[in-house]
This record gives structure tokens, sequence and C-alpha cells, in this order.
């Protein structure tokens, strides 16, 4: 993660042992972090989505080298910081992406809490109940990926933009809807 | 952090834009400057990405609940427990991977674990199996090779590990050591298959086995016969017509015909100076007088000498012009007169400024040809060093080098000290891909695709890369072919400065990758100031390649 670092970490080849339960439960449990965590540095959905997913499949490679007295979260969402940076090296032509400095400051200042991300997640899927049938369902018709939001804009009547804006007015929404229900004013900091 | 909602707002807007995928270049830095100088803006869009990324898990999940139960009606064995249908199909393909992996293991074996040459069935169905795991499944060394000319594509050096497959030779012969110690000369024109490390298969050509007693069982088929040793050493000629001779030089083999079951009526015994002639329609009849002498090792070996020397006077002729070149920058032949020198000579006659470097740890040791000389790079400290003034718009970086190994995911062909603007490395990944990165604001690096298999380990090959102002492109070669091409966005100078050949000095780097040094041997090193061609570099391959 140093910043000189101008290259990082690709998939190691090579297998292991089969992928014994134990693994298979803990990427389970943590797989909304992990997703979560690639999420914010790649705003992209299909971006995060494949770069999920190859995650994996390291996680997989190099579960030999898990030390099980480590922490499960932090050890795989430093191979998906990895993946991150790979994948941007890659594709780098048609979308922005974010410089590896700021990639890393993000990433930093989030591992610092990943525990209380299952606490987040709760909180996020409480927020999401209380909003109507109608919100619920756009959010899904967005966010599943199947459609782009032009096809639900159309669906819905409505102008691309206006899909974009109600989204962002969302986001906001579940954004405060969760600090509150995290007892945390100043979580902000 | 609602004191600052103007900002916020600001920041929101940007985000949104970036999700939207209609940010502009300008509002993308912005959006940077504030999440790099803030932490508290950083904080806002974490908390803003998290609902985001937050979103897209509730709807994916809540879809694939959706998807995983068609039918509710039914009753269906709750199996969901929360996990996304990815994560058990990667857990299904990763053990079907796996057991095809073990299966392709044991066909290649089945001989040593039954000593049943007989009832071996045919691998192919399973090494056939596409995996993504690379193979180093060597089964045999490819440890010599004199004046041969090969029937496939691929053309394999001294050196080279074998794994299971066809050796097919219009003309020269070879010598062949499997992992389980039996060893063959096989003299061209051949076709000549490697089954495992104790069966092969001979189409046509000539052969001579040595089998050691580990080696006891060690089996040539044919189509006709099957030669099982027991002995130490025999020889078998193949026509492609199917006729043939197998005779002993030393010990006892078994024949075996090869489509019949076997009986012990139908197996033939040959003890020391015993032979058979058999043809296509299986009639074998005693040999009466000796077969043709076929080439044994003393032989080979000196033939080989031969060859190395004039292939090595055939480089020398080449050293003497490339010398010459005035584009030439730093040009390294290793050809120092004592193993005591510790400056490595610039041996460029144009460049003025005398580029030597300093040799830091490395071995003398033999390069190419025996009569060749190479530095070796075993230890991390290993290294040489030197400074190259100046800026240029275009670059090429040839090597001549023997990778031992990959020891970690970055190994140093030559890297600039530290990672300024400007300052090329140029390197090669684990995975066998050769790197050239660019530090230009960020730092770009151009991969190869995955040119280096683990059967390029031990030999000696032949890179260059191009940095191409003019036509724009980054140009990777492999034994003076290229092997992928890369478009330039924007060509900028580049400076070397204070730089290392097989090793990294990092400055301010103490993280991951910060040992970079190489694992092998280089026998020659060349640094032009100018986008050699295409021809060019097939021209220095076809003069410095090790073997004809």
């Amino acid at each position: 993660m140093n910043g000189s670092s101008e290259i990082h970490q690709k998939t190691e080849t090579g297998s292991g042992s089969i992928p014994n339960e134990q693994f298979v439960s803990l990427l389970a449990r943590h797989h909304s972090l992990i997703r979560g965590f690639i999420g914010t540095l790649l705003p992209h959905q299909t971006d995060a989505e494949d770069v999920f997913q190859q995650t994996c499949l390291v996680l997989w490679r190099k579960w030999s080298t898990f030390d099980s007295e480590q922490s499960f979260s932090a050890w795989a969402c430093g191979i998906a910081f990895y993946e991150v940076k790979n994948f941007q090296r890659v594709q780098s032509r048609d979308r922005h992406y974010f410089s590896e400095e700021v990639l890393s400051l993000i990433a930093e200042q989030q591992t610092s809490s990943l525990s209380e991300t299952d606490q987040q997640k709760q909180a996020l899927d409480d927020c999401i109940k209380k909003l109507d049938r109608e919100n619920q369902q756009l959010i899904l018709d967005c966010y599943h990926g199947q459609r782009t939001i032009k096809d639900v804009a159309e669906q819905l009547g409505r102008s691309s933009d206006a899909i974009y804006k109600k989204l962002s007015r969302l986001r906001l929404r579940l954004m405060d809807c969760m600090q509150q229900s995290l007892h945390s004013p100043e979580a902000g900091t | 952090m609602k004191q600052n909602d103007s900002h916020k707002d600001r920041l929101i807007q940007l985000i949104d834009a970036l999700l939207q995928g209609n940010i502009s270049q300008d509002a993308h830095s912005e959006l940077e400057q504030l999440l790099k100088e803030d932490p508290k803006q950083r904080q806002s869009y974490l908390d803003y990405m998290r609902v985001h990324a937050g979103l897209s898990v509730w709807a994916t999940e809540t879809r694939e609940s959706d998807d995983w139960i068609p039918h509710p009606t039914h009753t269906v064995p709750q199996t969901r427990l929360g996990t996304p249908r990815f994560l058990l199909l990667l857990a299904s393909s990763l053990v079907a991977a796996t057991l095809l992996l073990s299966l392709a293991y044991y066909a290649g074996w089945n001989t040593r674990t039954n000593s049943e040459p007989f009832i071996a069935d045919s691998p192919k169905t399973a090494s056939e199996v596409e995996t993504n795991s690379p193979k180093t499944d060597h089964i045999a060394l490819l440890t010599q090779a004199v004046g041969v000319e090969w029937d496939t594509p691929r053309n394999l050096q001294t050196g080279a590990g074998l794994s299971a497959g066809w050796l097919k030779l219009k003309k020269g012969t070879i010598q062949v050591e499997l992992i389980s110690g039996a060893s063959v000369l096989i003299e061209g024109p051949a076709a000549f298959e490697l089954i495992s490390p104790l069966k092969t298969f001979c189409k046509y050509g000539k052969v001579r086995a040595s089998v050691p007693e580990q080696a006891q069982g060690f089996t040539i088929e044919t189509s006709k016969l099957n030669v099982v040793d027991l002995g130490t050493e025999f020889t078998l000629s193949l026509e492609p017509s199917g006729d043939g001779q197998v005779q002993v030089i030393d010990g006892m083999v078994e024949l075996h015909p090869s489509n019949q079951r076997k009986t012990p009526s139908n197996i033939q015994s040959l003890k020391t100076g015993e032979g058979v002639q058999f043809d296509q329609q299986g009639i074998t009849n005693r040999l009466t007088e000796g077969m043709l002498p076929l080439i044994n090792l003393e032989e080979l070996s000196l033939l080989a000498e031969q060859q190395q020397q004039q292939q090595f006077t055939r480089w020398q002729k080449q050293n003497q012009s490339l010398k010459t070149d005035p584009s030439l920058i730093a040009y390294y032949d290793f050809e120092e007169t004592s193993n005591w020198l510790r400056t490595l000579s610039n041996k460029s006659q144009h460049n003025k400024s005398s580029i030597d470097g300093a040799i830091v740890g490395c071995q003398w040791t033999s390069g190419r040809w025996p009569q060749k000389r190479a530095l070796e790079f075993k230890r991390t400290s290993d290294r040489v060093r030197l400074h190259v003034p100046g800026e240029y718009q275009s670059l090429t970086f040839m090597a001549w080098v023997r990778i031992e190994g990959f020891d970690r995911w970055l190994s140093s062909l030559m890297l600039t000290d530290g990672y300024n603007p400007g300052n090329p490395h140029w390197q090669l990944s684990d995975q066998g891909e050769i790197i050239l990165g660019i530090k230009e604001g960020g730092g770009k690096n151009y991969f190869s695709p995955v040119v280096l298999k683990p059967t390029d380990l031990g030999r000696w090959i032949f890179l260059v890369t191009v940095y191409d102002h003019q036509k724009k492109e980054v140009i990777h070669y492999l034994d003076g072919l290229p092997v992928s091409h890369h478009r330039l966005e924007n060509p900028i100078p580049l400076v070397i400065g204070p730089a290392e050949i097989g090793n990294w000095r990092p400055k301010e780097h103490t993280g991951e990758h910060s040992i970079r040094s190489l694992n092998g041997r280089l026998d020659e090193f060349a640094l032009f100031g100018r986008a050699l061609s295409a021809e060019d570099i097939l021209k220095l391959y076809e003069y410095g390649k090790p073997n004809s």
C-alpha cells in the first residue's frame, strides 16, 4: 500500500487445498463487507462486481497463507485492495479512476473501522425497510445491474436525469438514517 | 459533519457525477483534491459510497433470493444461508478443477503405481483438460541438443523442462533425461512422445536408452511392440513404415506385443548383444548381425562442443559490429578478462561518457556457451550499478538472460533508483509477463501477456522492450519476435540516472515488493537510445541464440 509501490500484487498462481468449509463460511459471512469495501473504491457497479469475483478466487488461492489468528476481513480487504489497483491498471482507458494515492487514503480510512461494518450493514438494511415500496423497487431496479438507468427511466416514463437525482436523494436519506441509528452524531469524523 | 454543508453538497455533486459516469476531467481532479486533502471530506465520501455499495449488495441479495427459489410452493432444502449463488459455483468449480488435476496426475504415473505397462489407459483425455493453473508438470529435461531442426513450432533449447508430449525432430540429436532416472538419446528424423517418467512412445527415429536401476521397467512403446527395460542400455531404431530393430547393449530387455494380451508365451527376453528385427506385420526375427551403431553420449558431447564453438564465433562477429552502433548508450557483453574485475565496462565505442557498471556481489560464471562469460545474480544484494545521464525520446532495452526461478512477484531487469518522472522500470512478473513501467504523473505499466512458461526457466532467453516515441508505442519481444504492442498516449522523454541491473534500490520504499532481485544469469545487456526495428531485433536474436 505504500505510495511508491508502482505495481501491486496480482493473482497468485498455484492452488493449494480444496476450499474447505471454514473458508466458504468465512467468505459467506464477510462477502458483503468485502463487496462493500470494493464498492467504495470502484464506483461503477459492474467494475466492483468483476473485481469482487476475482478477489474471491484470489482469496481461495491464498487461503493457505491465511493465519487464523488474523482478522479475516482485514486480510480479505488487503487482498481486495490489490485487486482493485490491478483492475485499474488494466482498465484506465475510458473511465476516470482515482490515483493510487487517493485510493490508498480511502482504503486506509475504512480499514480502521472494518469491525463496525456489520452494524452498518444491519443499519442500512433497516433503513431500506423504512422506505416505501416504490422507492425500494426503484433501488432494486437500478442497483441490480441487469438494466441500465436509461431502461428503468423509460419504463417509469421519467428522464434518466430525474432517476439519477432521485437515487442521489435516496442515498443521502439512507446515509442520514444510518448515522442516526448508529447513535453516532460525529460519525463523520 | 453537518457544519460544512456547502462543501458536502459540492462533494455529493461530484460523487454523483462520478457514479453517473459523466464526470469531467476537471471535476474529477477537483474530487481527487478534496479527498486527498481533507479527511472529513474523505469520511463523507466513505459514508456516501458505503450506502451506494451497500445498495448493490442489498439489491443483489434480494434479487438473488428471488431467483434462488423458483417455486416457493415446493419444499426446497434451505441451502441458501445468504450465500450468493456464485459462491457455491466457485466452490463446486474449484473442487472439479482439483479433481481433474489429480486425475491427470495419476493417469500420467499409472505405469509406476501398478507396474503394468499394458493396461495403461491413454492419459490424453485427462491431459487435454484445460486448467488455469500453470503447468509445472515436467517429467523430463532436455539436456543436450546438437544440430537440431525441430519439427514443431516451439524451438526447445538445452536446459528446458519437458512436460508430457511430443518431441519431433527433422534432424539432429537430443538427449532427454526423465525424472525417473532413465535417459534417452534421440536421433532425428524422429517422433517421440513422452507419456510419463517411465513410459514413452516412439513413432519413428533412432533411440538409445540408458536405464539405471531406479528406473527399471522404463518402457518405449511402438505401434507393434513395447520394449521394457530390465537392465541398463538398449537401442531402438524405427522407420516411419513400422520396420525396426531393437538391440541390447548391456543388461536385459523384454519385448511385449503392444496390441495383445500379455501371456508368458509372447514375451521375448533379450540379453546383452542380442537383438531382433521386426516389421509392420509384427513378425520378429533374431538379428544375426549387429545393427548400425547409434551415436553415443561421448560423441554427442564432442559434437555439442564443436557446435557451441561455431555459435560462439558467430556471436563474436555480431558483438564486434554491435559495439560500433552509434545509438548504443550502454553495452555490456560481460566478456571481462578476469574474475577479479568488479567493473563491467561499457563496450559502446561511440559513447564517450563511459557508462561503466559497478558489480556488487554477483559471481562470474559461464554464459550461453561454455566459452562465454556471464554474471550470476543470486542473492538479494547482487546487482550491477550504473549511471546513465541524459534524456531519451526513445529507448530499446535488450538482454540475454537465464532465469532460474521467479522468487517473488517482481524480478528486476533494469530499474532506476526510486521512481521519479520519466523513469523506466524494466522487469518481469512471477507470472511470466514482461513489464515496462514508466513514471509519468502516476505510473503506467505496459504488461506483455504471460509469455514465459515454466519451461523457460533455466534456458537462455532474449528479451527486448522498445519504447518508441515516434510510433507512440511500447513493444515487448521474446526471442526476437514481438509478443505485445501497447499504445503510448503521451510519450514523454525518459531519464535514467542512477539505476541497477538485476536489482532495485528503492527510495523511501519499505513496503511490499521492495525486494525485486533477479534470480538468474545475464550475459549480454544493451541500452539503445533509439527504437530498434523488428528486423534489427530478429537479427540480433538469430546471431545470438545459443543453439543453431
